[in-house]
C-alpha cells in the first residue's frame, strides 16, 4: 500500500501518544495502581492550575496595553498583525497608511465585529460603526449569503470632509478620518455626504431611556481620541449632538493594539496594517488579486479592500 | 378686511404660535431626542423648511432688485412688500435650520473658522450677507427724503448678484453631494434659483393683493404683471421637473428610476400630486389666467404657489436620502435612528409652525409699525 504523503494521515505517532495514556490495569497490582492515580490526577491538577493561572496573567497582561500590548499566538495571523503594528509605529505618523482589508470568503456574517465595536466605543442608539450587511444570492437550492462589513472606509478623497462648514473633520496623515466632537457643529452634511452611509449622529438616547432605569454600562465614559468622553441622560455635552464615525480604533492603535473588529474576528476574515509597510500582511492582501474597493468609482479612493 | 376676519386669523396665528413654542421647548429639553430624522435620513422636515424659506426670501429679493437694477417703475409699489417679505423669511430659515443643529450653540464656528470648500459654509456665509443687504435695503427704502436712481441701480445689480449666487449655492449644496445620485444633478442649483423666484414673486402677489397697505398696491394692472410672472415662473419649474424625470425615467431603469417612480406613485405620491401638482401648479394656474388683475384671485393664487411650493422641497430633500448606500443596510443594525423611513414628528412640526408664525409676526409687525403706508414715497424719489 503506497504511504500517504499528507504528515496528517501519519497517524501512529497520535496513536503512541495515546496509548500513554491507556491505564496499565492489567499488570498492575491495585496498590500500586491507585498510587499511580493519585499522582496522575495530582499532576494534572498542577499542569490545569498553572494554566488558569497563565489564562488570567494573560487577561491581566491585556489589561495594561501600554507595558505589553497583547499578544497572540505564534505564527497567528493575529500576531503577525500586531507586530506589524508596533513596526508601523516605529515609524513617523507621515509615513504610516492604515489599511483594512476583509476577506469576504472568510466572513461567516457572526458580526462579532459589530458587538466588539459597539462595546469598545460604548455606543449608544443610533451609532454604529461597523454593521454587518447580510445579503441572499442565488436560488433554492444553489444559494448562499454575502456578508459585507461596512467599517468606514477611511477615503483618501473623502466627501465629509469637503463637505464640513467648520473644519470639524479631517484626514490625519496615516489615513484615518477624525472629527474633533468639541467643534462640530452637528449640521449632520458629512452624514448626507458620505457614500457608504458610514457616519452617523449621536442624539442623545440611552437604551434604558424608556425604561425603570438606566443602567450603569450605559453612562460609563467612552475613550476614542484618546481622550475621556462621559455621557449622561439628559446632558447636550459632546459627543452627543454630533456626527460619530470608525477610526480604526484609533485609540487602540496608538498604544500597539489592533482594531476590536479585528481582534474578535473568528473568521480572520478582517485583516489591518500599515500598507506602506511592503512586507506586511495588508499590502500582500491587497496586491493578491481578489481585492476590490466599495463604490470606487466615485473616485472616494477608500483605505478598505473587499477579498471577494 | 373686517375686525371679525382679523380676529379669526389673530386666534389662528396665535394657536399657531402657542403650539410652536411648546416644540421650541421641547427642543431646547429634551434635544433632539423627539425627532424622527435619524442617522440614515439625517436632513427631514426642518432641512426642507429651511430650503423653502430661503428660497423664498431669495425669489422675493430678487423682485425687489429687478426693480431697482431696471427701474420698473410700474412694480415700485411692490419693493417694500417684497424686502419685508424676503426679511421676515430669511428670520424664519434660519430660526428653524439652528434648530437642527446638534450643537445649536456653536453656529458662531461657521464664521469663526469656516471650510470654504463646503457648500454649506458657502451658502452660509452668503445667507448672512443676503439678509445684511436685504435689511441695509429696506431701512434706505423705508429712510424719509430722496435716493438716486443711480444709487438704487447699483443696488439692484449687487442684490441681483448676490441673490442669484445664494440661492444658487443652496441648490449646488445638495447638488454637489456625490452620495446621491438624486441630488447630484446639474440642474440642482438652476431649480433651486427658479424654484426661489416661483415661491418668492408669488407670495409677494399674495400679501400684495390680500393685504395691500398702500393705494399704489390695490393696482389690477400691477396685480396682472406678478400675476403672469407667476404663471410664467410656474411653466418654467414645471418644464425643469419635466426634464429632470423624463430624462431619468424614459427607459426605465438606471439608478434614479425607482426612486422617482417612488416620489410619482409610491406611498407619499400625494405630496407630488395633491400637493405640489393639483393645489401649487394646476389651481393656481386656473385662478391667476382667469382673473389676473382680481385681488382675491391673484391673492389666493399666488398664497396656493408660495404655500404648497413647501411639497417640492420636501421632494427633493427627503428622496434624496432614502436609499441605503448598499442592499441590507437596514436590516443589517435595527435601531429606530437607523432607518431609511421619515415622517416628521410632532415637534418637528411644531418647531416648523413656530417658525411660520414668526415670520408671519415679523411681517405684520413691519407693517404695522414701519412707515410702509406713506402713499408719496414713490412720488418723492422723483426718478
Amino acid at each position: 500500500m503506497k504511504k500517504s504523503a499528507l504528515p496528517c494521515r501519519e497517524s501512529k505517532p497520535m496513536e503512541k501518544e495515546n496509548s500513554a495514556f491507556k491505564p496499565p490495569v492489567t499488570n498492575l497490582k491495585r496498590r500500586k495502581f491507585l498510587k499511580n492515580s493519585f499522582i496522575a490526577i495530582g499532576g494534572l491538577g498542577t499542569i490545569t492550575g498553572l494554566a488558569v493561572n497563565n489564562v488570567f496573567a494573560g487577561e491581566q497582561t491585556a489589561a495594561s496595553p501600554l507595558k505589553d500590548p497583547e499578544s497572540f499566538a505564534d505564527g497567528s495571523h493575529l500576531e503577525r498583525m500586531r507586530v506589524e503594528l508596533l513596526r508601523a509605529l516605529e515609524k513617523p505618523v507621515d509615513q504610516r497608511k492604515w489599511v483594512m482589508v476583509i476577506d469576504q470568503q472568510k466572513c461567516v456574517g457572526c458580526s462579532a465585529c459589530t458587538v466588539s465595536c459597539n462595546s469598545e466605543n460604548n455606543l449608544p442608539p443610533g451609532v454604529v460603526y461597523r454593521p454587518v450587511t447580510k445579503v441572499e444570492v442565488g436560488k433554492y437550492p444553489d444559494v448562499s449569503w454575502v456578508f459585507t462589513p461596512r467599517p468606514c472606509m477611511q477615503c483618501d478623497n473623502p466627501p465629509c470632509v469637503s463637505g464640513c462648514p467648520v473644519n470639524a473633520t479631517w484626514k490625519r496623515e496615516d489615513g484615518i478620518v477624525v472629527i474633533d466632537y468639541d467643534i462640530c457643529i452637528g449640521c449632520r452634511n458629512c452624514i448626507a455626504a458620505c457614500p457608504y452611509n458610514a457616519r452617523t449622529a449621536d442624539f442623545g438616547d440611552f437604551f434604558g431611556l424608556e425604561t425603570p432605569e438606566i443602567m450603569d454600562y450605559e453612562t460609563r465614559p467612552n475613550f476614542e481620541y484618546s481622550k475621556e468622553w462621559p455621557r449622561n441622560p439628559g446632558s447636550h455635552e459632546s459627543p452627543i449632538g454630533n456626527a460619530r464615525k470608525c477610526t480604526f480604533c484609533l485609540h487602540r492603535v496608538r498604544v500597539g493594539m489592533l482594531p476590536a473588529c479585528v481582534t474578535t474576528c473568528l473568521g480572520g476574515a478582517t485583516s489591518f496594517g500599515d500598507y506602506n509597510d511592503e512586507n506586511s500582511l495588508v499590502h500582500e492582501l491587497v496586491g493578491s488579486g481578489r481585492a476590490k474597493r466599495m463604490k470606487e468609482e466615485l473616485g472616494t479612493a477608500p483605505s478598505v479592500y473587499y477579498l471577494i | 378686511m373686517n375686525k371679525a376676519q382679523k380676529t379669526i386669523l389673530f386666534i389662528i396665528w396665535l394657536a399657531v404660535m402657542i403650539w410652536g413654542l411648546t416644540g421650541v421647548f421641547r427642543r431646547l429639553v429634551h434635544g433632539e431626542l423627539l425627532v424622527n430624522y435619524g442617522s440614515y435620513v439625517p436632513w427631514g422636515l426642518w432641512v426642507a423648511a429651511k430650503t423653502y424659506f430661503v428660497g423664498i426670501s431669495v425669489g422675493a429679493s430678487i423682485l425687489a432688485w429687478v426693480v431697482y437694477a431696471f427701474d420698473i417703475k410700474q412694480l415700485r409699489p411692490v419693493v417694500r412688500p417684497a424686502l419685508l417679505v424676503s426679511a421676515a423669511t430669511m428670520a424664519a430659515g434660519l430660526i428653524v435650520i439652528s434648530f437642527d443643529l446638534g450643537h445649536m450653540w456653536r453656529t458662531y464656528e461657521v464664521f469663526t473658522r469656516p471650510n470654504f470648500s463646503s457648500m454649506l459654509a458657502i451658502a452660509t456665509w452668503l445667507s448672512m450677507a443676503h439678509l445684511i443687504y436685504v435689511i441695509a435695503a429696506l431701512t434706505i427704502e423705508l429712510k424719509p427724503g430722496r435716493t438716486h436712481s443711480s444709487t438704487l441701480r447699483i443696488m439692484g445689480w449687487f442684490g441681483l448678484f448676490l441673490a442669484v449666487t445664494f440661492s444658487g449655492g443652496n441648490g449646488a449644496e445638495f447638488a454637489a453631494m456625490i452620495s446621491s445620485p438624486y441630488w447630484h444633478s446639474s440642474l440642482g442649483p438652476i431649480m433651486s434659483i427658479g424654484g426661489a423666484l416661483l415661491s418668492g414673486v408669488a407670495l409677494v402677489l399674495a400679501s400684495v393683493a390680500l393685504f395691500p397697505f398702500s393705494p399704489e398696491q390695490d393696482n389690477p394692472q400691477l396685480l396682472k404683471i406678478l400675476s403672469r410672472t407667476v404663471v410664467g415662473l410656474i411653466f418654467f419649474i414645471l418644464l425643469l421637473e419635466w426634464s429632470e424625470f423624463s430624462i431619468s425615467m424614459w427607459y426605465a431603469r438606471g439608478e434614479d428610476y425607482n426612486l422617482l417612480y417612488s416620489i410619482l406613485f409610491g406611498p407619499y405620491a400625494y405630496v407630488f400630486w395633491f400637493f405640489h401638482i393639483i393645489s401649487g401648479s394646476i389651481i393656481p394656474l386656473i385662478l391667476l389666467l382667469w382673473k389676473p388683475a382680481q385681488r382675491l384671485s391673484a391673492g389666493f393664487g399666488g398664497a396656493m404657489v408660495a404655500v404648497f411650493y413647501f411639497a417640492v422641497r420636501l421632494n427633493h430633500v427627503i428622496p434624496g436620502q432614502v436609499t441605503p448606500a448598499m442592499k441590507g443596510l437596514q436590516q443589517a443594525y435595527t435601531d429606530k435612528w437607523l432607518t431609511f423611513a421619515y415622517f416628521p414628528s410632532s415637534n418637528e412640526w411644531a418647531v416648523f409652525g413656530f417658525s411660520v408664525a414668526l415670520s408671519v409676526a415679523i411681517f405684520y409687525l413691519g407693517i404695522r409699525y414701519l412707515p410702509f403706508s406713506t402713499t408719496n414715497s414713490i412720488e418723492e424719489r422723483g426718478e
